[in-house]
């Protein structure tokens, strides 16, 4: 395990030579930008560039334009407040904001951190280039406080309106400041109210009144608590303003609080229609971080489960897609499905939701003795299942009617945005992180990866339609292939001994007692790590930075719904109520991952 | 006076059918759509659920009267009302049956077989709109009022269907007396096999007819101005307890009244193929009654069926649907029918 | 049985007629005429004169006053003080046109008076619809054909003029 901790940030202008930087990218910033980028560290296969946060629109508009680079993704933004990080230094910068680009032709992820200091706590917007930064950057100005130059609409994001403190730095108490005796509600903040203090400007030669009509937090369609405030003309949406926010749980700052398996049981409840792929997801950016080689069976059981995951998941979508179009019998075939997923988790984990079936390292247990018989009985009477639901929807008239050419966005449009999974996809970009930048076992494994064409709610709902036959497909194969074996690492100081042996067992019951003092057992390297992952609704990543205790030191969730929901008002302006109703199922918003 | 007392007792007797069916037409629903839906449906109240009705009239009796304080007031109380009576007086001049012989009297199976039953039918149907129209401005609230403006733009296109698919049938039957529909399809065959039902010589008039009245009942597809996904209940948003059982009545009333109508004007009313229609012996007279019931309930089930296979319509496409392919197919079948009448002659 | 009748229906048509004109609130208004509308309908059945009845309903109860209800909600005429100034400016044009009217219906009504009745006929008593429909369709061919020439004339003047103030919708 190398000892030098290339991370560290407080290092003065890097000292190494360029010759030694593998990564071209981060070759040609160096070139172009000598005195910007301060730091290039290459570990576990990423690529981090630390740079002075001056120019980094020109860093990210050369990025994405010089044709070799062309990092077109900004696949998010977040921030790290280094305070109290080892080595840390009062006179360096206080924080690091976060750049995560990928780029779709060549295939490669770039991490660039920017430098902001506590005492000009700003940095230049990058909207302009990447419009799906906007709501990226809200966020880390709602929880660091870090203002945006030149951002469009630089309004807190999850936090209500009038909060006062930045609740992801470190001065900021994990249990919060008590209870906020400044709730007024006569203040517009409170209510969010979009229009606050803005003028209406009024166009309209017949002189008709525009409505503006509150869609939520409490709404049949909104699956979970989001708000949309839409101005109205007649039926028409002229303007759409997503209020989000209300179900934020602050599960990134409990990250910093939880120790690192602790922190399985709260990923549960990010996309609570898929929990196991959290878990999986989260496990996997840590493991990295520790360098932790996974046995193939976990490897297999984890892609098994995370296709059920994903298939369950695109179940309830379809399900509430359905009837938020009217059709409500679909929903109760699509949930009996995912019933028979949620009796297989059951069966795996011991719970139908809160799942907490990962452990760093492996997984808490193996499979039962007829996890195969129960996973193949499902997959052989799953496609009549879906055959039934397109025999109701697809071809059918008033369906038709209701999405196509509804809810369009583009292939450009929806890489800027930084969309991902199926929204990204039913817009014509093949791009699929199972295939792109696999994970898990998928490269061993035989599957296609749907596309659409025209970027229509009608095409998101064939590529999921497509995506659950390939999902079947896939759980097939990983059984078959499905290995014996150990289903954790071997290594002791990171994997619980058994119960049986820790009664018994002197070793045992030191390495029993040393994983679970604190500071002893899990305990990564200083670093950083990010695994992107093809969850059901995009690309899910952890970003884990780690100072070496058992605590992460900053987990930030780069969480698919978020990044999805951003473009929502320019997919519907223009069109009509129910269309917003459409469109909002075909994003399939997961209100618990979106806010977090 | 003998004749009020027998209308007065046939009206007693209609309003009660009517009332206790609707209480079971929500089972049905609920029965079917359960079946369709791979569920079991209400079975805990009563064998089968078949007291479930009961259950739900009490509840919605004892439920919390909640009258919202921003509504207005007067309208927000007449509303359901005015909903829930003309969907109940439509079935006024639908005859049930032909004649019965009660007491040695020969009554009609009608409560009132009036010279002008279909005029008075579109009349009556056309005065539904005002409980849902008043329902969702008094009620004050943004999603109520897009309900009732929904409603109202909807059932006033549809009406214009509804009434214009008639009259090729009035113009065969050349009269308005719905007693003379029934009994015009009764006599005779179409092609030879057929019985002479409406549905048989004007199938134009009878699919615009059964969807502009899928739309007049605004069920799904067309149950826009509800749309629970959208509009969370539309018009009756705000409506509590009873009030609300009236709203949930009358579409099940006017459910009912619908599916009548359709039997009677398209499928031969009580006329059952082989039966001698002039035989009016009592058995016949009750069997007539029942057959006419089984053709009512098939058009009640049909309502069921389909609300439960399909999605909703989007505002404008329902709007194009009336205007520009129901409207001129209906215009079309009066002038095909005028052809047909005038080289007949 | 009958006056009776006709009286409890001629003092709902008057007394709903009157309050139309004293309710403020555009929606009561609308409501009594729909009550007025009724009681004339009533007036007719009345008369025997049931298809007139049942036209009344469903053209004006049925569509023109539930459109009248469909823009008062729309434009939310609940408190509008723009319309009592628009009512102001015209109020003595308003008394004009009011007693002109009056006196062109006393005449009206004075001179039949001196006609005498209207001459019964049985026919319109018994079949009333098929008697109606022969009279509109023969004798009163060119004033039925008339009247819906200007329903389409109106009609397309209102597509041509919405058209005009918003080109861009569709």
């Amino acid at each position: 395990m190398a000892e030098e901790s290339a991370e560290a940030i407080e290092t003065e202008p890097a000292e190494e030579a360029p010759e030694e930087i593998g990564d071209p990218a981060a070759r040609a910033l160096k070139d172009r930008f000598p005195d910007e980028v301060l730091e290039v560290s290459e570990t576990r296969g990423e690529t981090t560039v630390v740079c002075a946060k001056s120019r980094i629109r020109d860093i990210l508009t050369l990025l994405k334009d010089e044709p070799r680079l062309s990092f077109d993704r900004l696949s998010d933004v977040s921030a790290v407040d280094y305070t109290s990080y080892p080595g840390h230094e009062p006179d360096t910068p206080r924080f690091n904001v976060v750049y995560n680009l990928y780029s779709h032709p060549n295939n490669q992820r770039l991490r660039l951190r920017a430098q902001v200091t506590e005492d000009a706590c700003t940095i230049p917007s990058v909207t302009s280039i990447h419009r799906g930064a906007e709501w990226a950057e809200r966020e880390v100005f709602d929880m660091f406080g870090i203002r945006f130059d030149g951002h469009p609409d630089l309004r807190r994001i999850l936090m209500p309106l009038n909060f006062e403190h930045y609740p992801l730095r470190k001065d900021y108490p994990v249990r919060g400041m008590g209870e906020r005796d400044v709730i007024a509600p006569e203040d517009p903040g409170f209510l969010g109210n979009p229009y606050a203090g803005e003028e209406e400007e009024v166009d309209d030669p017949l002189g008709s009144e525009r409505m503006v009509l509150n869609l939520g937090p409490q709404h049949p369609a909104t699956h979970g608590t989001l708000r949309l405030t839409l101005e109205l003309d007649g039926e028409r949406i002229v303007r759409c303003i997503p209020d989000i926010g209300y179900l934020h749980t602050g599960f990134e700052k409990l990250g910093e609080h939880h120790t690192y398996n602790q922190y399985v049981t709260v990923t549960d409840r990010m996309n609570y229609l898929s929990p196991l792929c959290n878990n999986i997801a989260y496990s996997m950016s840590v493991e990295r971080l520790m360098d932790l080689e996974v046995p193939e069976r976990a490897l297999y059981i984890r892609t098994i489960l995370w296709e059920l995951s994903r298939i369950a998941d695109h179940m309830v979508w379809l399900g509430t897609h359905a009837l938020d179009i009217g059709a409500f019998t679909v929903f109760l075939y699509t949930f009996e499905q995912r019933e028979r997923c949620y009796n297989i988790f059951e069966l795996v984990t011991g719970a139908r939701l809160t799942t907490s079936y990962t452990r760093i390292g492996g997984l808490g247990w193996d499979v039962p003795d007829n996890f195969r018989e129960v996973v193949l009985d499902f997959v052989a009477q799953f496609p009549a299942a879906v055959e039934e639901v397109e025999r109701l929807l697809t071809r059918n008239r008033i369906w038709i009617d209701r999405t196509k050419d509804i809810g369009v966005i583009s292939a450009e449009d929806a890489i800027n945005w930084n969309m991902s999974g199926p929204m990204l996809r039913g817009s014509g970009v093949e791009y699929d992180i199972r295939k792109q930048e696999p994970f898990l076992v998928y490269p061993d494994l035989d599957f296609d990866v749907p596309v659409g064409k025209h970027g229509d709610t009608y095409d998101r709902y064939l590529v999921r339609m497509e995506e659950l036959r390939q999902s079947q497909r896939i759980i097939e194969q990983a059984l078959d292939k499905l290995p014996d074996g150990p289903v954790k690492v071997g290594d002791a100081k990171v994997i619980l001994p058994e119960k049986g042996e820790v009664d018994f067992g002197m070793e045992s019951l030191i390495h029993h007692f040393k994983v679970l003092m604190d500071g002893h057992g899990l305990t990564p390297e200083l670093g950083e790590a990010y695994v992107p992952t093809e969850s059901p609704n995009g690309e899910l990543g952890f970003y884990v930075v780690s100072d070496g205790t058992g605590y992460a030191y900053r987990m930030r969730v780069r969480s698919p719904s978020f990044m999805n929901y951003q473009a929502y008002p320019q997919m519907v302006n223009g069109h009509m109520i129910s269309d917003a109703i459409a469109v909002l199922g075909s994003v399939n918003v997961i209100a618990g991952e979106l806010d977090r | 006076m003998d004749y009020a007392l027998e209308s007065l007792i046939k009206i007693a007797i209609v309003l009660g059918v009517i009332i206790t069916t609707v209480a079971y037409v929500v089972l049905a629903e609920r029965k079917v759509s359960a079946y369709i839906q791979n569920r079991l449906g209400p079975n805990r109240v009563g064998p089968w659920g078949l007291l479930q009705p009961l259950a739900d009239g009490l509840k919605f009796i004892l439920k919390e009267d909640v009258i919202p304080n921003h509504v207005n007031k007067a309208i927000y109380l007449i509303a359901p009302a005015a909903i829930l009576v003309p969907a109940l007086m439509g079935f006024a001049v639908v005859p049930f049956g032909d004649t019965l012989m009660v007491v040695g009297r020969e009554v009609q199976l009608i409560i009132s077989d009036a010279d002008i039953g279909v005029l008075y039918i579109l009349a009556v149907s056309s005065l539904g709109v005002y409980g849902v129209v008043l329902g969702g401005w008094a009620s004050n609230n943004k999603y109520a009022l897009m309900g009732g403006v929904r409603a109202s733009a909807q059932m006033i296109s549809y009406e214009l269907s509804l009434g214009l698919s008639l009259i090729g049938v009035l113009m065969i039957a050349e009269s308005l007396k719905l007693s003379d529909v029934v009994n015009l399809q009764a006599t005779g065959t179409v092609l030879g096999v057929l019985p002479a039902w409406f549905v048989f010589n004007q199938p134009i008039a009878c699919l615009v007819f059964m969807v502009s009245v899928f739309a007049e009942t605004n069920r799904l597809p067309f149950d826009l101005p509800e749309a629970e996904q959208e509009l969370v209940a539309g018009y009756h948003a705000e409506y509590s307890s009873m009030k609300f059982a009236m709203f949930f009545m009358a579409e099940y009333a006017h459910m009912i009244t619908a599916s009548a109508l359709i039997a009677t004007l398209f499928f031969g009313g009580w006329h059952l193929p082989g039966v001698d229609p002039t035989d009016s012996s009592f058995a016949l007279s009750v069997l007539k009654v029942l057959v006419f019931a089984v053709k009512t309930a098939f058009f009640l089930f049909v309502f069921i069926w389909v609300r439960w296979t399909v999605p909703r319509f989007r505002y404008d496409q329902v709007m194009r649907l009336g205007w520009k392919y129901l409207l001129p197919l209906a215009l079309l079948n009066v002038l095909l029918t005028g052809l047909y009448l005038t080289l007949n002659r | 049985m009958e006056t009776a009748v006709f009286y409890v229906l001629a003092t709902i048509a008057v007394a709903s007629a009157v309050l139309l004109v004293l309710f403020r609130n555009p929606v009561y208004s609308a409501l009594s005429l729909v009550a007025t509308l009724f009681a004339v309908a009533g007036l007719f059945v009345l008369l025997n004169a049931y298809f007139l009845a049942a036209v009344q309903i469903i053209v004006y109860a049925g569509a023109v006053m539930v459109l009248f209800l469909f823009v008062i909600m729309l434009l939310n005429l609940g408190h509008s003080e723009a319309l009592e100034s628009t009512v102001g400016r015209y109020r003595l044009t308003g008394v004009i046109f009011l007693c002109a009217l009056l006196v062109a219906q006393l005449t009206a009504v004075g001179t039949r008076q001196l006609r005498g009745p209207v001459a019964e006929n049985e026919a319109l008593r018994t079949e009333n619809v098929q008697t109606l429909g022969k009279l509109l369709y023969t004798d009163f061919l060119f004033p039925f054909e008339v009247a819906s020439i200007i329903l389409l004339v109106a009609l397309i003047g209102v597509v041509v003029l919405v058209k005009r103030e918003t080109p861009e919708t569709t």
